[in-house]
């Protein structure tokens, strides 16, 4: 094969247009910071970080057993007790994000959060972690089990619903994502009633 | 008439300003700058900062990390040690604003001209490659020697 060969020169130069536009897209699309050693006065620059592509952004909240692993959830709750429980938090909307997670237990299927509206239950308890972009976080918990004693013997959901901080405002916004766990009410085994 | 008046209900004014300062003091001890509130206005303090360095290209991997750390000691009820982690990113926040307009630079000619080198390949290699295989050939016959 003779290299200057016409043909064989603008093959090659095809595959090294078409692979330098691509890495050139490539870096082109990426975020990147500057990494300064802030406790340094002035801070000290010490390189440059990429955040990858992040073409949409998104958030996400996961439930999982006392041992933090997907399965073997509880199927009873007990009235007053704290029931151990793990909540998956991930970031991805390429900036930080201050994440909250507001626990409530609802009875009735018409208190369910939506895509839009969270449940208008109280909440009984809040869980808040602040993550950078493309980090998790795994939040043990011990959630309240708090409900009106008539609800005891029925079916009642545990509801775990992601709010963020608004920064432009300082509000809670939620972001219309959320967990949640069917399960029995009943009474602790020798309370009584 | 009037004064007789005053005098007899200077007991009740008095007793109405103290119930008023022992509420205002009760009031005060409650929130305090370290109380719920006060830390709560400190997060947002510092996620507001936090937001706006990584807006302009600044690292604050390290500045999240270290609020997280905060609010996951307020849940924990370590109160003090919460507020003075949040205080301290703070801080730190406001002495990387110095460097924001050098970061939004610096990435930029960063990314940039990465993206320039990669675009430079194909030009370069259309210059270069002959007189780099030219070149490459007569060195490999060097030594060649031509008969007739």
């Amino acid at each position: 094969m003779r290299l200057l060969d016409e043909e064989v020169f603008a093959v090659i130069m095809a595959l090294v247009v078409v692979g330098s536009v691509l890495a050139a897209a490539t870096v082109a699309r990426q975020d990147y910071v500057a990494v300064y050693n802030a406790s340094a006065t002035p801070p000290r620059f010490e390189g440059y970080r990429s955040l990858g592509v992040v073409a949409e952004g998104f958030t996400a909240i996961g439930l999982l057993n006392e041992h933090c692993k997907i399965g073997e959830y509880p199927q009873v709750v007990f009235l007053g007790e704290r029931l151990p429980l793990c909540i998956y938090l991930f970031n991805y909307e390429g900036e930080p994000l201050v994440m909250q997670v507001r626990f409530k237990i609802v009875a009735n299927t018409t208190e369910m959060p939506t895509n839009t509206t969270p449940s208008p239950a109280p909440v009984l308890a809040e869980y808040t972690r602040a993550l950078y972009h493309n980090q998790s976080a795994l939040i043990h918990v011990r959630v309240p089990i708090e409900a009106p004693p008539s609800l005891v013997g029925g079916n009642v959901t545990l509801v775990f619903e992601l709010w963020t901080l608004n920064p432009e405002t300082g509000n809670w916004t939620y972001t219309g994502r959320w967990v949640h766990l069917h399960a029995r009410l009943q009474v602790l085994p020798g309370a009584g009633g | 008439m009037p004064r007789r008046i005053q005098v007899t209900r200077l007991p009740l004014v008095a007793a109405v300003l103290a119930v008023i300062a022992i509420a205002q003091l009760t009031a005060s001890a409650q929130a305090p700058p370290g109380g719920s509130g006060g830390f709560w206005a400190h997060v947002r303090e510092a996620y507001g900062l936090i937001l706006e360095l990584h807006r302009n290209h600044v690292d604050t991997t390290e500045l999240t990390m270290r609020l997280d750390r905060a609010l996951v000691l307020w849940d924990e009820g370590n109160r003090t040690a919460a507020i003075e982690q949040v205080q301290s990113v703070i801080a730190e926040a406001e002495a990387l604003r110095s460097v924001e307009g050098q970061a939004r630079l610096r990435v930029a000619l960063y990314k940039y001209g990465v993206a320039a080198v990669f675009l430079s390949i194909a030009p370069l290699t259309y210059v270069l490659l002959p007189r780099v295989y030219i070149t490459a050939w007569y060195r490999a016959r060097r030594r060649w020697v031509v008969e007739r």
